[in-house]
């Protein structure tokens, strides 16, 4: 198969990453001042989105000069193609993402785009259908092996590259139509289809194990250092989310709230407002 | 603290992280590779980019993985199974222990003390295992514990001192080990 590396797949969390600081820490603002008036949609939903969409690829086009080292930036311009599906896929969501807007978060609007470019970057391609039906015959190949594991007394393989180096074998014993040749190649059909790999939280809870291999950073005793200077309620917060200590079981939101004095929303919010803190505080 | 929870906090931290425009650029593909063959280690700058570019991130991932993978597959073509089947003796005497049950890896565990507290560590490849290597191993044991971890010498070797709390022959008795590319 010729795409294994192609940038639509293999590089495809970058792009998204890329997709995800353009559309929204850069322009996102823009976006969202003209799509939502006191948490609610605008008429004219066009106008709101084709500005937007000019300002991006402004800066695309500025990204994807013709010396720039990476090719990803040019790959991305002709995700913006397609603004009738754009329109529909933003006024599909339009009142979840102002609603969302108005408590400062983001995440609707990202999921309507991220389908939207998804969507686009499979018929740009139009390698999904066949990748898809690889795929199922990968994960079957992956649950034999979880079966064989668990009935050697094993356990369960967890290790991503244990996994791919056993598909990979196992592909070259049986001779599977259209399926990938290199561990490269397998790893991009994790990389795109298991829920384990596709999300940024999951990409980067799976890469640091890498970055801690390469980096002499003692990350543990910074967090550590930067917990202890954070608010008393937003450091309860995130010990309590994260479960960084052991933490009593509540069963109903009522006990929760009783023992800790605000509800698990609040202290998800609190957590969630901790974050950018650490991360400041920890310069990264 | 919990060192999988902090993972986590970490891993939630990293991912709302902007992402500074060229950072990929600066550690490209044969860079990354010779830092993780241990050829070249990173300079603290590229050392700080990693951590401070999701992008850089995603791409050392990716070639951690697929070198890691071509480890093991060259690792099965020769037949070699990555889990070391050995059980401690239930009522352990402290004196040198040397696990030879796996026809490519054999471990060694040399007590620095009498009452069994410090101990140094000890890993062979054979030459089938060692020739193909990749990578760096490590050796752990299927309760998560890393033993050893590091490039292996010419020789095939790779050692190092005991720095955990449980002494290596109580965790015997409980858990197995691997080797595993690192």
């Amino acid at each position: 198969m010729q795409d294994e590396r192609d940038l639509y797949r293999v590089q495809w969390p970058t792009l998204r990453r890329h997709l995800h600081h353009l559309c929204l820490e850069r322009h996102g603002s823009m976006l969202l001042d003209a799509l939502c008036a006191s948490g609610k949609p605008v008429c004219d939903l066009q106008t709101a989105v084709d500005s937007w969409r000019q300002s991006v690829l402004g800066e695309l086009a500025q990204r994807a000069r013709p010396t720039a080292a990476w090719p990803g930036w040019a790959a991305l311009m002709p995700l913006f193609g397609d603004s009738e599906h754009l329109y529909r896929a933003l006024a599909q969501q339009a009142d979840a993402i102002c609603q969302a807007d108005a408590s400062g978060k983001t995440d609707v609007l990202w999921n309507a785009l991220k389908e939207y470019f998804t969507a686009c970057r499979d018929k740009l391609d139009g390698a999904r259908p066949t990748r898809l039906q690889v795929w199922r015959r990968i994960d079957r190949i992956r649950h034999e092996l979880q079966r064989q594991q668990q009935h050697q007394g094993l356990g369960e393989c967890y290790d991503l590259a244990e996994l791919a180096a056993h598909v990979l074998s196992v592909i070259e014993q049986r001779t599977v139509k259209d399926a990938p040749t290199t561990v490269e190649g397998v790893l991009s059909y994790f990389y795109e289809f298991d829920r384990a790999y596709t999300e940024p939280y999951d990409e980067e809870l799976h890469g640091l194990e890498a970055v801690e291999e390469l980096t002499s950073n003692d990350w543990q005793r910074d967090l550590t250092r930067c917990l202890a200077a954070l608010p008393v309620d937003l450091r309860q917060a995130v010990e309590v989310c994260f479960t960084l200590c052991p933490q009593p079981v509540f069963h109903t939101d009522a006990e929760f709230s009783k023992h800790y004095g605000c509800s698990p929303r609040t202290m998800r919010d609190r957590a969630a407002r901790a974050l950018p803190l650490l991360r400041e505080a920890m310069d990264l | 603290m919990n060192r999988e929870a902090m993972q986590r906090l970490m891993a939630a931290i990293l991912t709302e992280q902007p992402e500074s425009a060229d950072a990929r650029m600066a550690l490209d593909e044969a860079r990354l590779r010779r830092a993780l063959s241990g050829e070249e280690p990173l300079s603290k700058a590229e050392q700080r980019l990693l951590w401070t570019s999701p992008a850089a991130r995603r791409h050392l991932s990716m070639l951690w993985d697929s070198q890691r993978a071509a480890q093991y597959l060259a690792w099965q073509r020769a037949g070699i199974t990555p889990q070391i089947a050995y059980m401690a003796a239930a009522d352990p005497v402290v004196q040198p222990v040397t696990i030879d049950t796996h026809p490519h890896f054999t471990i060694k565990l040399y007590p620095l003390d009498t009452d069994g507290k410090h101990w140094t560590i000890f890993l062979k490849l054979s030459d089938t295992a060692h020739q193909p290597l990749l990578t760096g191993v490590r050796l752990v044991d299927t309760g998560g514990l890393q033993w050893l971890a590091g490039p292996v010498d010419g020789d095939g070797e790779l050692s190092a001192d005991w720095t955990h709390r449980e002494p290596p022959l109580q965790r015997l008795h409980r858990y197995e080990l691997r080797v595993e590319p690192l």
